[in-house]
C-alpha cells in the first residue's frame, strides 16, 4: 500500500515544513513526502534545494484551480495555503492509497502507525483539539470556546484512504474549500477546519483518534500531561508521544505552552530542541519572503480587506480579471489609501 | 478592530494612531496598523505615544472595572477602597524596599502608577514581568500587572507567577553546546615541545624518581575550585609526598564535549608548568620512559575536551590505566545527565526519544564508539567515587567487570558546633549554577523576604547580591581547602540546600556541609548527594525539587532545623589514598 504524507505551505513556512520533512524521514521512513507550494515559481528565494528534498511537489498554481489568478488574489495566505489542502489531497489520492497532511509546523516523535493501520479499513481519520472537558474558566475560554468557533477537529492533521469512501470526503472538501475556504468565524466558517465538523455526520468511515500522543498543542497541551518516562520515551497522559503541534513557534508559542503547562520541564525541552531545529532550518534555507500572491506585480502589498473585497464582490472580479496587474484600479475602487503613496501626497 | 484601524480610528482614548506614526514616522512604512505596531513591538521598545497618555492612571483603571461591573451594595465608594486597601495589602512594603531600594517616599504609589515599575516584584509570589509576559492580553491594556490579578485574573485562573517560568524561557533560548564549542576559536600555543624534548624535560624534572603518575583532566587543576580540580589536586600533593613524579595533562582547547578541539596539550609537573606537546607523542613518550625503567601510571580523571579514540591510542600500550568516573561524560558529553539541561534524564538509550531532542543527543551518538574503544583497548580500571556513580554508569556499561567503588575521603568527626541564631540559617555553596541548583535557592530567597523564615547565606567565589541574602565571598583557590568548611561552621549554618538538576557522583559541597556540621537538603534526583542525606541521617531528601520547596515553606520546619541543627557533631574531611594501586584485587570488586 503506497502512501504519502504531504503539507501545504508558502516559501516563508517552508523552514518548519522541513523540519517536518526530516521528522517523517526519521519516524515513517518507508512514507511519500508531498508538497504543495503556495507561491509563484518565480518567487524570489532559492528554494530549489529545499523542494528537491520532496518526492512530490506542487505549485498551487498548478492544481487545475479554475481562474487561479482571481481564485488566489481572493484569499489570504492563511486561507489559500489551507484551501489547496483539498484539491492537493484529491489529487494525490489519484496516485497513493493512503494520503496524510500535516501542517508544516508538526513534527514526528514516532511513527503515525495508528493513523496508517486505522485508514486500511475507514475512510478518512481526524484529531480533536480536545479530548477532556476543561475544568477552569480559562480553559472554557481559552480552548473549549476556541473549538467551537474554529472547529471540533485540528486539521493540521488528516488522512483520508482511497477506498472505503475516501476519495468521496477528500472530494466534498476541497469543492467547498475552493468556494468557501475563509477565515471569517463570524459567518461559521474556519478556513478548512469548519468543513470538517460536518464531515462525521455526512460520510461514513470517520475515525475520530482519541489518543492523546497525536496533536499536542497549545490548546490541549494544559489537559496532557507529559512526562519523561525511565525508557527516555516521552509519555503524554500515559501514551507515547506521537506528534507535536508548534503553533506559533517563534512568537507566542513557549510562552503560552509554558503557562498552560506552568513550565513543565519535559515540555521545555521538547520546544527547545524544537527551536533549534526551526532555527537551523531557517539558517540553511534563507529564505524569508514575502508571499508573492500577497503583492501586486510591482510589489505593493495587497491588504487583506482588499482580497476579501475582491473576492466577496462580483462586480469588481468582473472589472479586474486580472487583479496583480491592476494596484491603482482596485484601489481606488473602494476609496483606499494606496499604501505605496506617501501620506503627504495624498 | 480592522474596521476602525483601517479609518484610522483611535482604538482607546489614550491611544491616538495619527500621534504615533507622527512620533515614530519609520512604523508607517512598516504597513502595520498603528496600534498594533504599539502592542506588538512598540511598547517593548518604548516607543512615545504622546505626552501623559501612556498609560491610564490607576485610579481611572479602577473607575473602568467599576462603571463595567454592577454596583456593589455598599455605595460607589466602597469598592474603590477595598480595591486599593486590597492591593496596597498586597504590595510589600519591607520586601519592595529591600528588593529594590528606597527610590520614592511612597513606594506603593510609584508601583502603581509608572509603568517602568511594573515589571518589577511587589512581593514574593507576584511576579509582574512574568505575568505580563504570560498574558499579553494584560500588557496590551496597560493595567498595572498587580491590579489586573487582583480585579480580574485571579477571578479568570490567571496564575501571579509561574514557578520557573524565567528559567524556563531562559532555557529555551540556550544555545546549541555544539554549536558553542564550534564558535570557539582553536589557538596553537606557539611553542610545541616535540617528543625527545618532552622527554628529556620530564626526565630532568623527575630527578630521583623511578615512579610517574600521567594524570589527564580538562584544565589546570591549580587555578580551578572544582571537585575534579580538588582531587588532583590532592593526588599531586599525595605524589610529592610518596616519590612518585605528578606529570599532569589537560588540553590545550578545554571543551565541554568529549570531542578533540585540536591536539595540542598542557602539561603541569608536580604543579610547575610543563610542556605543551602534541597528543599524537603521548603513547611514545611513555614508551620512552618505561624504556629507561620509569614505571609509569596513567590515569584518567575526565574525558571532557579529549578525544576518546586519541586517548585509546595512546594510553593502549601503558599498562595500568585509572579511570575516575567523577562524572557521566563516558555515558553522555552531558555529564550531568540532563535532558537539555532541564530536566534529570537518566541517560536513556541513545536512540530514544529524549536523546532525539536533546542538544546532546547527536555528540552522544557520535562519541559512543570511541568511548567503547577507550574501555575495550585500554581496560582502564574504572573507580567510581560512590556506589550511585557505580550503579548509574552501570546502566549504560552493564557487562563492564573490571571496576572497584572507591569513595574519595570520609569524615573524621572531630567535634561539635552550637548555633544560636534566632532563626535557622540554610546556604547555598558555590556558583550560581541553575544545574546546580542555584534557581531554587532564589525562589527560596525570594519568599523568604516577606515571610521572614530564615537567614540565607551564600558562600562561593563569584557571589553577588541578592535581596535578603547575606553573602559571605570563599575563595579556596590558594587556600586551604576546609576554608568552606570552617567558615560553614562559623557561621553556624543549620542546612545546605544542595538541590542540582543533574546528577552527582561525589559532592564535596555535601561532605563540607556535613563536616561543618549543617545538614543537606535536597531530593532524591541528585545521585550521591541523596545518598549521603539518606545514609548520614543529617538531611532532608524530598522526592522532586517542587517537593522540596514546600517542605521549607512548611510553618513547622525552621523549628525542626533549629532543633535538629542547633548542637551538630563537626569534623574535617579526609582524603582517601590516591596513589596509583597496582593491586586490583586488593579492591572490592
Amino acid at each position: 500500500m503506497n502512501r504519502i504524507i504531504f503539507t501545504s505551505c508558502n516559501i516563508a513556512y517552508l523552514d518548519r515544513a522541513m523540519v517536518m520533512l526530516d521528522s517523517v524521514r526519521r519516524h515513517d521512513p518507508e512514507v511519500d513526502i508531498g508538497l504543495v507550494l503556495v507561491d509563484r515559481k518565480n518567487a524570489s528565494a532559492d528554494v530549489g534545494g529545499a523542494l528537491r528534498a520532496f518526492d512530490v511537489v506542487f505549485f498551487a498554481e498548478d492544481l487545475a484551480i479554475e481562474d487561479f489568478d482571481r481564485w488566489i488574489f481572493g484569499h489570504t495566505v492563511v486561507e489559500a495555503a489551507t484551501a489547496v489542502k483539498g484539491p492537493m489531497a484529491v489529487r494525490l489520492l489519484r496516485d497513493y492509497d493512503k494520503v496524510v497532511y500535516l501542517d508544516p509546523d508538526i513534527c514526528l516523535y514516532a511513527s503515525l502507525e495508528l493513523a496508517w493501520d486505522l485508514l486500511d479499513g475507514r475512510a478518512a481519520v481526524l484529531t480533536p483539539h480536545l479530548l477532556d472537558p476543561e475544568g477552569s474558566l480559562m480553559g472554557i475560554l481559552d480552548n473549549e470556546l476556541s473549538a467551537l468557533r474554529h472547529g471540533i477537529f485540528n486539521l493540521g492533521f488528516l488522512g483520508m484512504s482511497k477506498r472505503n469512501g475516501g476519495e468521496a470526503i477528500a472530494t466534498w472538501w476541497a469543492a467547498r474549500l475552493l468556494e468557501f475556504c475563509r477565515d471569517d468565524v463570524s459567518s461559521g466558517m474556519f478556513t478548512d477546519q469548519k468543513w470538517m465538523d460536518l464531515a462525521p455526520a455526512i460520510f461514513d468511515g470517520v475515525s475520530i483518534i482519541r489518543d492523546p500522543g497525536y496533536n499536542v498543542a497549545s490548546w490541549n497541551i494544559n489537559m496532557r500531561r507529559t512526562e519523561l518516562a525511565p525508557d527516555g520515551c516521552f509519555r503524554v497522559n500515559g501514551r507515547p508521544l506521537v506528534f507535536w503541534h508548534f503553533t506559533k513557534a517563534i512568537d507566542v508559542g513557549p510562552s503560552v505552552t509554558m503557562k498552560a503547562t506552568h513550565a513543565n520541564a519535559a515540555v521545555g525541552a521538547i520546544w527547545r530542541d524544537y527551536l533549534e531545529r526551526l532555527r537551523r532550518s531557517r539558517e540553511s534555507l534563507g529564505a524569508d519572503v514575502a508571499w508573492s500572491y500577497g503583492l501586486f506585480s510591482d510589489g505593493t502589498p495587497i491588504p487583506a480587506e482588499l482580497k476579501r473585497a475582491y473576492r466577496d464582490s462580483d462586480h469588481m472580479r468582473s472589472a479586474y480579471p486580472h487583479p496583480y496587474r491592476s494596484r491603482e484600479g482596485l484601489f481606488a475602487w473602494r476609496g483606499w489609501r494606496d499604501p505605496s503613496v506617501p501620506l503627504g501626497r495624498v | 478592530v480592522r474596521r476602525g484601524s483601517s479609518s484610522g480610528c483611535a482604538p482607546t482614548e489614550w491611544f491616538d494612531p495619527t500621534e504615533y506614526l507622527f512620533r515614530n514616522p519609520d512604523v508607517e512604512s512598516d504597513g502595520l496598523d498603528a496600534f498594533f505596531h504599539y502592542v506588538l513591538f512598540g511598547r517593548s521598545e518604548g516607543r512615545s505615544i504622546g505626552e501623559g497618555q501612556a498609560h491610564l492612571p490607576t485610579s481611572a483603571v479602577i473607575t473602568q472595572v467599576e462603571e463595567a461591573e454592577p454596583t456593589p451594595a455598599r455605595g460607589d465608594n466602597s469598592r474603590h477602597g477595598l480595591l486599593e486597601s486590597t492591593v496596597r495589602h498586597l504590595f510589600h512594603e519591607e520586601y519592595y524596599r529591600r528588593r529594590y531600594g528606597s527610590d520614592s517616599d511612597d513606594s506603593f504609589s510609584a508601583y502603581m502608577n509608572e509603568p517602568d515599575l511594573w515589571m518589577r516584584k511587589p512581593n514574593w509570589w507576584f511576579d509582574g514581568e512574568d505575568y505580563l509576559s504570560r498574558y499579553p492580553d494584560v500588557a496590551v491594556a496597560s493595567v498595572n500587572p498587580l491590579l489586573h490579578f487582583v480585579v480580574a485574573g485571579r477571578r479568570e485562573g490567571r496564575k501571579p507567577r509561574a514557578r520557573g517560568a524565567a528559567d524556563f524561557l531562559r532555557a529555551l533560548k540556550q544555545p546549541n553546546v555544539q554549536d558553542l564549542v564550534n564558535s570557539w576559536p582553536v589557538h596553537c600555543t606557539e611553542h610545541v615541545t616535540s617528543q625527545s624534548d618532552v622527554f628529556d624535560v620530564l626526565r630532568l624534572r623527575m630527578g630521583p624518581h623511578e615512579r610517574l603518575l600521567v594524570s589527564m583532566g580538562n584544565d589546570n587543576y591549580s587555578a580551578g575550585t572544582g571537585g575534579i580540580q580538588y582531587v588532583v589536586s590532592e593526588e599531586a600533593a599525595q605524589c610529592a609526598l610518596a616519590g612518585w613524579t605528578h606529570w599532569y595533562l589537560y588540553p590545550a582547547m578545554p571543551s565541554p564535549l568529549a570531542t578533540s578541539r585540536g591536539s595540542q596539550v598542557h602539561s603541569l609537573i608536580d604543579g610547575e608548568p610543563g610542556p605543551s606537546f602534541d597528543i599524537a607523542d603521548l603513547g611514545g613518550i611513555l614508551m620512552s620512559l618505561e624504556g629507561c625503567s620509569v614505571s609509569t601510571h596513567a590515569r584518567v580523571h575526565g574525558l571532557l575536551g579529549w578525544d576518546p579514540s586519541e586517548v585509546s591510542r595512546q594510553l593502549a600500550r601503558s599498562k595500568p590505566v585509572d579511570f575516575y568516573v567523577h562524572d557521566m561524560v563516558s555515558v553522555c558529553p552531558n555529564y550531568t545527565l540532563t535532558l537539555n539541561e532541564m530536566l534529570p534524564c537518566g541517560a536513556p538509550p541513545a536512540r530514544s526519544q529524549a536523546c532525539q531532542v536533546c542538544s546532546y543527543g547527536e555528540a552522544r551518538r557520535k562519541v559512543a564508539p570511541a568511548i567503547n574503544e577507550f574501555l575495550t583497548n585500554c581496560k582502564p580500571l574504572a573507580v567510581f567515587p560512590s556506589a550511585a556513580a557505580r550503579d548509574e554508569w552501570l546502566k549504560t556499561f552493564p557487562d563492564y567487570g573490571h571496576h572497584v567503588t572507591r569513595t574519595l575521603g570520609h569524615i573524621e568527626w572531630t567535634g561539635s558546633r552550637i548555633s544560636d541564631t534566632a532563626r535557622p540559617r540554610i546556604a547555598y555553596v558555590g556558583m550560581p549554577s541553575q544545574l546546580k541548583g542555584f534557581g531554587l535557592f532564589c525562589e527560596l530567597a525570594d519568599w523568604n523576604l516577606q515571610e521572614d523564615r530564615y537567614e540565607l547565606v551564600w558562600l562561593g567565589r563569584d557571589t553577588h547580591e541578592i535581596p535578603g541574602v547575606l553573602t559571605v565571598e570563599v575563595d579556596q583557590v590558594g587556600s586551604e581547602r576546609s576554608l568552606m568548611t570552617s567558615t560553614l561552621a562559623g557561621l553556624g549554618i543549620h542546612a545546605v540546600l544542595i538541590s542540582p538538576i543533574g546528577f552527582e557522583t561525589f559532592s564535596f559541597v555535601a561532605h563540607e556541609a556535613l563536616a561543618s556540621g549543617a545538614l543537606i537538603l535536597t531530593h532524591r534526583m541528585t545521585g550521591n548527594v541523596a545518598a549521603l542525606a539518606g545514609q548520614s541521617g543529617a538531611g532532608v531528601v524530598a522526592a522532586t525539587p517542587d517537593a522540596l520547596i514546600e517542605i521549607l515553606r512548611s510553618p513547622t520546619f525552621p523549628r525542626y532545623l533549629t532543633r535538629q541543627g542547633s548542637v551538630r557533631p563537626t569534623g574535617r574531611f579526609m582524603f582517601s589514598g590516591l596513589l596509583p594501586v597496582t593491586e586490583v584485587g586488593s579492591f572490592t570488586q
